[in-house]
């Protein structure tokens, strides 16, 4: 869930060609599923879930917008988490962005339902999202813009092999390291945070 | 015939992506690119229209023997065949052939001729993408074209996305070449699309 709380800045994540991802299991029970026509739905429940959206129906019509236009890329690039009662608790794309001319895979909306946090369901989820990405894409940098509002997720990211990257950027994200850096360090470890781009 | 100050049949230049880079194939190549021309997976998502072979080899010898068909049709200004080699593994995991075809065509300009071979660890979208990005900055420059055609078969999915993705249209059967599963880009801002 967002943590609206800190002040907003954004940041730019990559994943350079050839990190290692992790192999993280789903808790017992819990099975990563391909979007299906139909989950528009349940992705906007995920979503706004998480504040990411303020209402389902306006998420929905996001979705239809910028993801169901694509022929079958949905399915084949949004997931799901599904829990043991069958119902979609968390989701995760991988997308495309361009920065000039050239396309850059992204990762696009990651969430899981607050009540199923704390569980290690996105941390696995990110993991099993990479895993797909090498399969759809080859083994090229993906990248993914988040905020300071996202630092839990931060640290999946981290985790999955994602670093912060201090000035690049892609597609037209901003990144705002800089202004960002002190109020991570408010609320994420030393430890975690030293998986940071090395300064130029 | 291309006649140009920087001739590419006279000195094939090294061109690179993101992941890649592209260079005249060699002699050396040979055992790399047996594990692609050797891939029962790849080899039926590769274009032998107008070819003398399947392109499926079974041993070292076989595949030198192609490179030294295509280094002997280069030295002809036939065609370029580009051994692509993985930056991190520093091994040829496919080639890309190009040539531009003599005559110009209404719509389409002077249209080059893509090939590519790739070992089906690399039949991935991202993969084929960037390569085809490659194509379009750098070699309607080198090879003095306007469009490049390419033949995709409905089976190989990730090119024909990647095709999609990079621009291209399918080509109706009949129009440039006489065979089917063609797809067409036209360069940017140079002919109407």
């Amino acid at each position: 869930m967002l943590d609206k709380s800190l002040p907003y800045f954004d940041l730019i994540m990559r994943r350079k060609t050839g990190t290692p991802i992790p192999d993280v299991p789903l808790p017992p029970g819990y099975t990563f599923v391909n979007f299906q026509p139909g989950d528009e739905r349940a992705w906007a429940e995920v979503e706004t879930s998480v504040l990411e959206f303020d209402s389902v129906p306006e998420a929905q019509d996001y979705f239809a917008k910028h993801y169901l236009c694509y022929g079958d890329d949905a399915q084949r690039r949004v997931f799901f988490v599904q829990a043991p009662n069958g119902k979609k608790i968390g989701t995760a794309s991988i997308w495309w962005e361009y920065t000039g001319k050239r396309r850059v895979p992204s990762l696009h909306w990651i969430g899981v339902k607050p009540e199923y946090q704390g569980k290690a369901i996105g941390k696995a989820m990110v993991c099993r999202l990479m895993q797909e990405t090498l399969e759809i894409e080859g083994d090229i940098d993906v990248y993914l813009h988040t905020q300071t509002w996202s630092y839990k997720a931060i640290g999946v990211y981290l985790y999955a092999g994602f670093e912060l990257l201090r000035h690049e950027t892609f597609s037209r994200h901003k990144n705002s390291f800089e202004l960002a850096l002190p109020h991570l360090q408010t609320r994420m470890s030393e430890h975690t945070l030293a998986k940071v781009e090395p300064s130029e | 015939m291309l006649i140009k100050a920087n001739d590419p049949y006279v000195d094939c230049p090294v061109l690179e992506s993101e992941n890649f880079s592209f260079r005249l194939v060699q002699d050396d190549d040979a055992q790399d690119l047996l594990a692609c021309y050797a891939d029962e997976k790849a080899v039926p998502l590769f274009n032998s229209d107008n070819c003398t072979s399947d392109f499926y080899y079974r041993t070292a010898e076989e595949m030198q023997r192609c490179i030294g068909f295509w280094v002997r049709e280069y030295e002809q200004r036939y065609y370029i065949r580009f051994a692509i080699v993985d930056k991190r593994s520093k091994q040829a995991i496919g080639t890309v052939e190009y040539f531009a075809k003599d005559e110009a065509f209404e719509d389409f300009g002077v249209v080059g001729v893509l090939r590519l071979d790739l070992a089906s660890p690399y039949e991935k979208e991202g993969y084929i993408t960037e390569i085809l990005q490659m194509v379009e900055e750098k070699f309607h420059q080198t090879f003095g074209t306007q469009s490049v055609i390419t033949k995709a078969i409905p089976e190989a999915r990730e090119r024909v996305r990647a095709l999609s993705t990079a621009g291209y249209e399918p080509l109706p059967e009949g129009t440039i070449v006489q065979f089917g599963d063609y797809h067409v880009r036209r360069s940017e801002g140079r002919l109407k699309s």
